[in-house]
């Protein structure tokens, strides 16, 4: 009984992730983004020359696949700490060497 | 079976509140960055039928860079626990205790070196998710009470890239017996490997560790974590199985809000979360669980919370839980 009632909540909760999920979607689909993902294009590929990363590879990704996966909000970075903080995550999320130069441009620029 | 639901709140009051030397005489930043005193201070709620708990927290870090290649680290958690119980006066308790006071020494590109006392690479939660800053939900899983939270010794790590589809992160360390309130540890041995797919935001771990003293026993585990490309949508998963102890799981989700099309102000800076768990008791029971605060039967837990941040660094949550226990 117990069980079923668990079940009804997570049941009840999924229902309204996905509902939230497909609001999202439409919102998304039907709003104009491409001048946004163009420059953010943009941006990363310039970072990614300037720090010569390899294909595939940009500044942007970085940051999203690996900060974004621990932290929901970053506060705004102070440049002079900003150094300290990626040594520190490099060592704690084991970032490679590349990832931590690219985040660390990323959020100081 | 004993059936019990938690109500738990928590209010994350700041997360870095303080870079040194602000108004300090200006000088040249050196190359490897700036010392940093940062931390938190929190106070969580916690209400059980017929028992309430104020938790307030206090941890500040420090990270001091020394040249290009070391960084000094270290956090002191002070853990306050103030309980009533029905028809009994408050009691309370503070643990003390240092999280970690290590030195690291980035050797190469694929290598970092720590010494020190440090969080046991094991699984995701201790050394990636349990600080109240970053964790989703209040309570900690079952399944952390069989993981060593902090290990004093060496430990080597690393993360390298193989091709353009994945990274190696890699963890291992030695533990040796410290018999200290405030900075203990078990003498052990272990290693953490994980497969991070880049493109899918995927990453995959195996884990082990092995104790060396009061029986040579081993805890494995695995976990994975999935951050959707296209949604602000991430799941968790992590196992540990002792056989003397016991085994368990738990996944969760959380989905970011901000781009839900009604009451965008507050959904913007919202999150919703969900977490199911479970902790099985092996057959038989070969060991005590002692001080691991694990269940003594087969539990199960569901807990549905929401997620507020007031700013990027002060951040509200409140979780409503059921727990069955056999």
């Amino acid at each position: 009984m117990n069980l079923r009632i668990l079940l009804v909540v997570l049941l009840l909760l999924t229902i309204a992730l996905v509902g939230l999920v497909a609001a999202q979607t439409s919102n998304s689909t039907s709003s104009g983004t491409a001048p946004t993902q163009q420059s953010s294009s943009t941006k990363a590929q310039q970072h990614k020359q300037k720090l010569h990363l390899p294909p595939n590879f940009s500044a942007d990704d970085a940051y999203k696949q690996n900060c974004t996966r621990r932290h929901s909000e970053v506060p705004k970075p102070n440049e002079r700490t900003s150094k300290t903080v990626l040594r520190h995550m490099r060592v704690r999320a084991n970032l490679t060497q590349d990832e931590a130069k690219a985040i660390l441009e990323y959020i100081t620029q | 079976m004993i059936r019990r639901f938690t109500l738990i709140s928590a209010v994350i009051l700041l997360v870095a509140f303080l870079a040194n030397a602000q108004d300090g005489p200006q000088y040249k930043q050196p190359e490897g960055g700036a010392p940093l005193l940062t931390g938190f201070v929190g106070l969580g709620t916690d209400f059980q039928p017929g028992q309430q708990q104020v938790l307030p927290a206090i941890a500040p870090i420090v990270l001091i860079p020394v040249g290009d290649k070391w960084l000094i680290e270290s956090e002191l958690e002070l853990e306050g626990t103030y309980t009533h119980a029905t028809n009994q006066p408050w009691d309370h308790e503070w643990e003390k205790g240092f999280e970690y006071a290590q030195v690291d020494y980035l050797a190469n590109r694929y290598l970092t070196v720590v010494g020190g006392r440090f969080l046991t690479p094991f699984g995701i939660y201790n050394e990636r998710l349990h600080p109240r800053w970053v964790r989703n939900l209040q309570s900690s899983p079952y399944i952390t009470g069989l993981e060593m939270s902090d290990s004093n010794g060496g430990m080597l790590r690393g993360g390298f890239p193989v091709g353009n589809f994945v990274n190696i992160n890699y963890a291992t360390f030695f533990s040796a017996p410290v018999n200290n309130s405030w900075e203990g540890s078990t003498r052990a041995a272990g290693e953490r490997l994980g497969f991070f797919f880049t493109r899918a935001r995927l990453e995959i771990g195996t884990s082990f560790q092995r104790q060396l003293q009061d029986g040579h026993v081993n805890t494995v585990g695995a976990d994975a974590i999935w951050q959707s490309n296209k949604l602000p949508l991430d799941v968790r998963f992590e196992y540990a199985r002792n056989r003397f102890v016991g085994s368990g799981y738990w996944v969760e989700g959380a989905y970011r809000m901000r781009k839900v099309p009604f009451l965008k102000p507050f959904m913007q800076k919202s999150q919703a979360e969900v977490c199911f768990e479970q902790f099985f008791t092996p057959p038989v029971m070969g060991m005590a669980s002692g001080d691991m605060e694990l269940p003594d039967s087969n539990a199960k837990r569901v807990f549905a919370g929401s997620s507020y941040w007031i700013r990027p660094d002060v951040r509200t949550n409140f979780a409503y839980g059921r727990e069955l226990i056999d």
